[in-house]
């Protein structure tokens, strides 16, 4: 079979395109989380995410449905416990985290005969995307996109020093609200593609590589968007043609990026 | 000498608490424009929570502030204020940002996609201020090699780029040597002198003292004294920020 050939088949295709839409999303959002010191929220979300699923296939509706609310529900939940200022953001996470993974396996045990199913969201599979996925997807990259085209003046200073945002006139909240809420959308929608143990890595990871070259915010922005593709796209490729779990093969190149990159600029 | 004497800041009965404790009691005091204002304090005697109020970041559990006129939900040009925090940046030395992209960040004049490519007016308005700040050749230096000095000099050339009429320094010359921290007072006086209204808050009582044209001494959650400077005329000059 040739190299061209796989594209025959559909979910190939879908799971392509989410790919590559998921490729550039995901250092979008990590960037900004990484630099205030946030890069285990998207770990946090994507175990409670997890929780979705279970709930989803309890209640027999959709599992999108499912981790939707529940990330979105999660990402405020966290955000409002950490302004009030009485648990550590830290302290935040992990709370949010071990209890919905939890829960989830509790649930999941309950239900029986979902232990495949769950092992699918774990470590994530190609085959799984839908067409409604990739819908989601290329809806997120939209929202992103303009977001970050009309706001990154505000999401970068926010990020810099909340104080110094305000005092500029930023809409501190707003601001925070829509991103938080972005960051809960792209979990949710890439949590069977890379799994929910991985996704966090596929967020921050290519966002350390990048930041390992010492560039500027907007570099380091597009360096870690070209890891990313990269790894996204070599990660699929490996992942078909010798048969091992796309997630786990997408985020060691991103790995593999990040040593590269360590030992490069070590050297410069 | 012309006088407007609109107050830029007024602070009526300001009480605020942390919890069980008072930070401040009853603070009142009015900034005119053009002021050169510092407030003196020992440590946690409530100098930084004072800004924070002044600047809309804490609502005092009592009392009433206008800012420019206004209540702060009616204010909305927070580019005529530039805002120097305590400790900025202490510890983050791998945040990926050049010297040129904070300062820049001081003026969010933001259109469509302008980050993407800034255009020449933006470029020239950051050129003036590191220039300004004395600061040009760390343009693409990234924050994180700095010194505390120079990283201190960067956001004050962040504060200056949206050319403010209000500048407020939280203890800006902590760690800064003695030649530098008199060039740094030199600076603020050229800028006071060409009408922009300054608050600097500060615990060393001697430098501010000297530089300073009234000073508040913040005292156990009370402002128990306010020191006015006579031999230097409190000269408001018309001229604008600009003529630098
Ligand atoms: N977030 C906070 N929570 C509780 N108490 C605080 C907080 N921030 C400051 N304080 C207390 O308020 C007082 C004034 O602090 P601050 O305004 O930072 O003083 P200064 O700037 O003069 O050193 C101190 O006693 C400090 O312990
Ligand atoms: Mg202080």
């Amino acid at each position: 079979m040739s190299f061209f050939d796989i594209f025959q088949f559909d979910f190939f295709v879908r799971a392509f395109e989410a790919g590559l839409l998921l490729s550039i999303i995901a250092p979008l959002i990590g960037m900004f989380l990484v630099v205030r010191r946030y890069s285990l929220f998207a770990d946090a979300l994507s175990h409670v995410s997890l929780l979705g699923v279970a709930l989803a296939l309890m209640l027999k509706i959709p599992v999108l449905l499912g981790t939707l609310f529940t990330a979105l529900l999660a990402a405020f939940g966290i955000e409002r416990l950490r302004m009030g200022g009485r648990v550590f953001g830290e302290a935040v996470i992990a709370l949010f985290l071990s209890s919905s993974l939890a829960l989830s396996v509790v649930l999941l045990g309950l239900g029986g005969n979902v232990n495949a199913n769950l092992l699918s969201y774990l470590f994530g599979s190609l085959t799984t995307v839908t067409v409604l996925d990739v819908v989601l997807l290329l809806l997120l990259f939209i929202g992103v996109s303009f977001f970050l085209l009309f706001f990154y003046r505000e999401l970068f200073l926010f990020s810099l020093d909340e104080d110094l945002a305000a005092v500029s006139g930023v809409r501190t909240r707003l601001i925070n609200g829509i991103f938080v809420a972005l960051a809960a959308v792209c979990v949710a929608a890439v949590l069977q593609i890379v799994g929910a143990l991985l996704v966090g890595a596929l967020l921050v990871v290519p966002v350390l590589a990048a930041m390992q070259w010492r560039m500027s915010f907007r570099r380091t922005l597009f360096l870690a968007i070209f890891f990313s593709f990269l790894s996204v796209n070599i990660g699929f490729f490996a992942a078909y043609f010798f048969d091992i779990a796309s997630g786990g093969t997408i985020v060691i190149c991103t790995v593999l990026f990040f040593l590269g990159s360590f030992f490069a600029h070590r050297r410069i | 000498m012309s006088i407007n004497m609109q107050p830029l800041i007024q602070c009526k009965n300001i009480f605020f608490r942390y919890d069980a404790t008072d930070v401040l009691r009853d603070i009142s005091f009015d900034v005119f424009p053009g002021e050169y204002i510092g407030i003196i304090g020992g440590n946690g005697s409530g100098k930084t929570t004072l800004l924070k109020i002044i600047l809309g970041l804490l609502h005092p559990t009592k009392g009433d502030i206008l800012f420019f006129d206004q209540p702060f939900a009616d204010f909305h040009d927070w580019h005529k204020v530039g805002y120097v925090p305590q400790h900025v940046f202490r510890n983050d030395v791998n945040f990926p940002a050049t010297v040129w992209e904070i300062v820049e960040s001081g003026h969010l004049d933001a259109r469509f996609g302008e980050w993407l490519v800034p255009g020449k007016k933006k470029c020239s308005v950051v050129e003036r201020s590191l220039k300004q700040a004395g600061i040009e050749h760390l343009a693409s230096k990234r924050i994180g090699e700095l010194s505390g000095g120079e990283r201190q000099r960067v956001f004050i050339a962040r504060a200056l780029v949206s050319r403010p009429e209000l500048l407020v320094l939280d203890e800006p010359t902590t760690g800064i040597d003695a030649a530098t921290e008199e060039q740094f007072y030199a600076f603020l006086r050229t800028l006071n002198n060409v009408g922009m209204t300054i608050i600097l808050v500060s615990h060393d009582l001697e430098a501010v003292e000297r530089e300073v044209k009234r000073v508040l001494y913040l005292n156990h959650c009370v402002i128990d004294r306010v020191s006015k400077k006579n031999e230097r005329e409190v000269v408001l000059n018309e001229k604008k920020v600009s003529n630098i």
